[in-house]
Formats: C-alpha cells, structure tokens, sequence
C-alpha cells in the first residue's frame, strides 16, 4: 500500500519548486478548496492554464504579417482586429474588445495599462514583467520618449507619439512599420521579423542580421 | 485629485524598467487560471478582483511580485448575474472635445488621477461595459456605460513634457466621468 493510506502521521512534503513565496501556498490551497466545496473542477483550471501556456506573440505576428503583405486584411484588421483574427483561425479571446492601431513613417503608438496589467493576451500571451513593473506605468505615459530610448527606439523629433492607457474593456495591439528591405520576403518569413514587444510599441522590427559565411 | 497606490500614471520616478525576462512559475500560472476560471463560473469578476488588489496596503502593493498581490481569497463569494442591458445611446460623438470630472472617488474605478481634470478629444466611441464601480462591490453593473477612447495633448497633461507638440495620450473613459466643454 502506498500513498496516504498508511496510517501515521508525518506531514507530506508538497510538490513545488523549493524557493515559492507564501502566496503559492495559498493558490494551491484555494485551489483544493474550491474543488472540494464544488465550485470548481479540476479541469476546468487545468484546461486553463492549458490555454494560458498556449497563447504566444507568434499569433499575432501572423495577423501583422498578412496585414502587411494584404492591403484589404490590413484595413479589416484596423477595422475590427477581433474578425481579422477569426479570419486566419486564431483565438482573439474572450469579451474584452481588441483594437489594432498602425505605426507610420508618422505616427507611432505605445501602449501601457497604468492601472494594471491590461494586454491582449489571447493575441500576445501573458504580459512581460517589465510592462506589470512600477516604472513602466509611471514613466510610459508621463515621458513616453524617454522610455522609448532605454528600450532602445530613438524616435525622430518630427514622428508624432500616441500613447495608449487601456484603462478598460479595450486592448491594443499595435501593428508596427514593415521594416525596408523585406520587399522580397514571404509572409512566414515576415511573421518571424515580429516581436512581441514591437506589438506592444516599445521597439521595431528589423531585418535578420546578415550571416557572414 | 489624490491619486490611489496603484494609480501609477504620471508618478514621479527615476527607476529604470527592470526588461528581464521571466517565465510564470507553475503557482502564478494556477493563480491566473484560478482567478480566469472564477471568472468564467460567475465566481469573481475581473473588478472584484481588481478592488482586492487596491485594497492592499500601499506598502505591501509596491514590494508584492504581480501574482502575489492577486490573493483570490480576499475577496472570492458567490452571487447571480442578470443579464447584460441593451446598449446605451452614445452621447459625445467623435472629435468632440470632452473635460474629465475633477472628482475624487475613494472606491474602485477605472479613470487614472492624471487626466481628471483635462480636457480633451473624443477619438474614438467604444461599445459600452458593464460600470466596474458597481461591479467591483457585488452588483451586476448595469446599466452599462458608454466607454470613449479620449486624446489628450501631453503639453496639457505634464506641464514639463517635452517632445512633438502633438504627441498625445490616450485614455478610455466611460462616459458618467466626461463633462461637456463650453
């Protein structure tokens, strides 16, 4: 016989990863509780951290590079980013509303949730910890060009910045510039030139370094 | 207009963006499925939970880790929901230059301290939301408020801004935080 049916009482050792904070603990204390009292089942949040670990910026990478290389799906996207996402199969989540918004040789967009955390994580997957930090909610909306810089995007002084704080129901996903020189390059090829955090407007995507052989 | 602890926009700070990248452990995984799932059973809503956090102590808020402030518990009870409203009629129309209400507002809402008070331009009208300052106390916020995305010119917002004149940030609002503009 094996398990917890042996009849004395030494305290198990849980199953984590050594070094947790109390707040671990008590998740997976809530968890037992919950699906012990009925209100949940165990499935349904492990068909949720399923789906949480499956989200990655490689979905909407593809939305970026078929509005790229397709006028049309470009201006259904910014119409409405949730139907262009149905469009090519992918999952834009739940009711919260996405908006797409498109970086110019004038305009550029940045989004930040000052307030939270809001980001669209069904297109993206779960928001870095830099965008959840203190600093990023105070400074992106307060010196925008300056946070700009330390991510290493040096705006030109005539380029126009919108700074986006979704505040609410709505998330932003920014579709950034086509890099020149990618005139030639097929749209798998183009998916993979964007990044996750070209998407939130914090940098640009940029031609694969040359490989000298 | 005092702004609350995790009202972060705007706030005075020399520190640099910590850009590490970190994968979620197991246990802030299972916490974000159990607040989602909570979420999806009509357990816990999204401001139940944010109201939670802001609840914490401004102490405790700014040295917790992201997950370690989402403490579930806090606030979890069971309740009904009623169904959604029809929509509410619309009533800024885009361009319209709209002034955010200077009031102070001690319990959850979702206007950030450094607009209220500025004035600016309806760029965008939104569908409209159940209102969170309800919701987040147990009711099932309705009526549902018409959400505006509302432009505003940096210059107006941070007296020190420097860079493009017309560099702007924008902010959902929902429409009972708008007043007119002579």
């Amino acid at each position: 016989m094996r398990g917890h049916e042996h009849g004395h009482d030494h305290p198990h050792a849980p199953i984590t990863n050594g070094d947790e904070p109390e707040a671990a603990a008590r998740a997976r204390a809530l968890q037992e509780l919950l699906v012990e009292k009925g209100v949940l089942r165990r499935e349904d949040v492990r068909q949720r951290i399923d789906w949480l670990a499956s989200r990655t910026p490689a979905d909407g990478a593809r939305l970026i590079a078929r509005a790229w290389v397709d006028p049309e799906f470009r201006a259904r996207l910014l119409a409405d980013a949730r139907g262009a996402a149905l469009e090519l199969g992918l999952d834009p989540g739940p009711s919260p509303v996405v908006v797409a918004v498109e970086n110019t040789h004038a305009v550029h967009h940045l989004v930040v949730c000052t307030l939270c955390s809001c980001y669209p994580r069904a297109l993206l997957g779960p928001p870095p910890d830099w965008y959840k930090s203190l600093p990023y909610r105070s400074r992106a909306v307060s010196d925008p060009r300056g946070v700009l810089a330390e991510f290493g995007v040096r705006l030109a002084e005539d380029v126009e910045l919108r700074v986006l704080d979704s505040t609410a129901d709505v998330r932003y996903l920014v579709v950034p510039r086509r890099p020149d020189g990618s005139e030639g390059m097929s749209e798998d090829e183009l998916a993979a030139l964007v990044t996750r955090d070209s998407m939130i407007g914090v940098a640009e995507p940029a031609l694969p370094a040359p490989v000298t052989s | 207009v005092a702004q609350a602890t995790h009202d972060r926009g705007g706030w005075a700070t020399d520190a640099p963006i910590d850009r590490s990248e970190h994968e979620l452990a197991d246990w802030e995984l299972l916490t974000d499925a159990l607040a989602g799932t909570l979420g999806r059973h009509g357990v816990l809503n999204v401001d139940e939970l944010r109201r939670g956090i802001e609840s914490m102590p401004p102490d405790e808020y700014e040295h917790a880790s992201y997950y370690e402030r989402e403490d579930l518990d806090r606030e979890g009870r069971a309740r009904s929901r009623r169904a959604r409203s029809e929509a509410r009629r619309v009533r800024y129309r885009s361009g319209q230059r709209v002034r955010v209400a200077a009031r102070a507002h001690e319990g959850h809402h979702r206007t950030p301290g450094y607009v209220k008070g500025k004035v600016g331009y309806v760029e965008r009208v939104h569908d409209s939301f159940t209102n969170p300052e309800t919701r987040a106390y147990g009711a099932d916020g309705l009526p549902e408020q018409r959400l505006y995305l509302v432009g505003f010119r940096q210059r107006e917002v941070w007296p020190g801004y420097r860079g493009h004149t017309e560099d702007r940030v924008y902010v959902d609002l929902f429409e009972h935080w708008l007043e007119d503009v002579e």
